[in-house]
């Protein structure tokens, strides 16, 4: 590009006869906004984190199942194993305690599966590390409470199904 | 003309001499300050840019050490020494200030990406309201509060009709389209109905079944 290999001179002065951008100069590390693109962004930018050199290699992990085979099958079989689950209490009208309780395991480890991926998607490990560590064992409790107010509900209470059909039909 | 994608690779590029493996290194400023020599270009008119490589030639004429006893070349840089280790602040702090990549508004509305998004949205909808209530059953019981479902869905259906039909037909919905459209994941997972044409087939498919048991659960 011609403005690229202009000299220094000429630029001097033309910066001097040209008003000065309203673009926000930081203060202590003199770095200047080069980018005359509109800004088109929904969230504004994370924290910008460097790591090594642009001429590292990419950290390639040594090939296991338990990196994440085995996670992709169970989240599988969970899912599969929820369509049954969800259509007996409609076809019967009601759910015998054990598919009930069933079904309630089965949504626990399934939202908790979901929303870790929410976590791991929208929390990189590279730029915001507290945040993602915080929001990871925000959600082992969550899960745990819910788990337990769960148990509660099927042992002490009316049980899932019968819970949900209660609230729909009130 | 707004934008030149030569910018964010040419000073990115800075990198380069920054991360230089020296324990010091200088950092090249002009003595005018660097902002102010940004988009001066979208501001001129033809007319500047042929007064200005004219006047640059003249003065790169000028500049030229014809004689060197009595003509100094100035050099209008000045350098400043700063240690190698603020190479990556500064290169972050310049990452900051770029533009951020336009994404998802800029994207033309497919069945593709919107069934998937949906899918995630209805999903962390559903499975937030059971958290929810599931948390509130443990925490807010032992403080005297009746989270009972007999309890709760006597206060629940107390409330009028069509507000409880507006918190209904939502939940039906997400119910609904993450069922088919989780069972439409697990057709994939298999392998099948993996083209272009496939993935538009079941997407319909799941739509028109997402209507149908949204209005079957609304009547039940």
């Amino acid at each position: 590009m011609a403005s690229t290999l202009r000299s220094s001179a000429a630029r001097r002065i033309l910066a001097a006869t040209k008003p000065t951008s309203a673009i926000r100069l930081l203060p202590q590390t003199r770095v200047a906004a080069f980018h005359a693109s509109q800004k088109h962004q929904i969230l504004p930018p994370g924290p910008q984190v460097v790591h090594g050199t642009v001429n590292d290699p990419v950290p390639v992990p040594i090939a296991n199942a338990t990196h994440g085979s085995y996670h992709w099958a169970f989240e599988r079989i969970i899912a599969l194993g929820m369509i049954p689950l969800t259509v007996a209490p409609f076809a019967a009208g009601s759910a015998n305690p054990a598919l009930d309780a069933a079904l309630g395991t089965a949504l626990v480890l399934h939202s908790h599966i979901g929303f870790d991926a929410c976590v791991t998607d929208y929390f990189p490990k590279r730029q915001y590390p507290r945040t993602r560590t915080f929001m990871i064992w925000l959600l082992r409790a969550s899960t745990i409470t819910a788990a337990v107010g769960l148990f509660s509900i099927q042992t002490n209470d009316v049980g899932l199904t019968e819970g949900i059909k209660r609230f729909w039909r009130a | 003309m707004k934008s030149y994608a030569s910018y964010p690779s040419l000073f990115d590029s800075s990198r380069f001499f920054l991360s230089a493996p020296s324990t010091s290194t200088s950092k090249l400023h002009y003595n005018q300050p660097l902002q102010s020599q940004t988009g001066y270009r979208s501001r001129s008119n033809i007319s500047a840019m042929l007064s200005t490589r004219v006047l640059s030639r003249s003065l790169l004429r000028s500049a030229r050490p014809k004689s060197t006893t009595f003509f100094t070349p100035r050099r209008m840089l000045t350098t400043e020494s700063i240690p190698a280790s603020s190479a990556d602040s500064i290169l972050a702090a310049q990452r900051l200030v770029r533009p951020v990549s336009p994404h998802l508004t800029i994207y033309q509305p497919q069945l593709t990406w919107y069934l998937s998004m949906t899918t995630r949205i209805t999903g962390v909808a559903l499975s937030g309201v059971f958290y929810l209530y599931a948390i509130g059953y443990v925490l807010v019981s032992p403080f005297g509060v009746d989270m009972s479902v007999a309890n709760a869905s006597k206060k629940w259906g107390e409330f009028n009709g069509a507000v409880k039909a507006a918190v209904k037909a939502p939940l039906a919905a997400c119910f609904s389209f993450h069922f088919w459209n989780g069972i439409r994941h697990l057709v994939w997972d298999t392998g099948r109905e993996l083209t272009v044409r496939g993935v538009y087939r079941t997407g319909y498919g799941v739509l028109g079944l997402t209507a149908l048991s949204t209005l079957g659960l609304l009547v039940v």
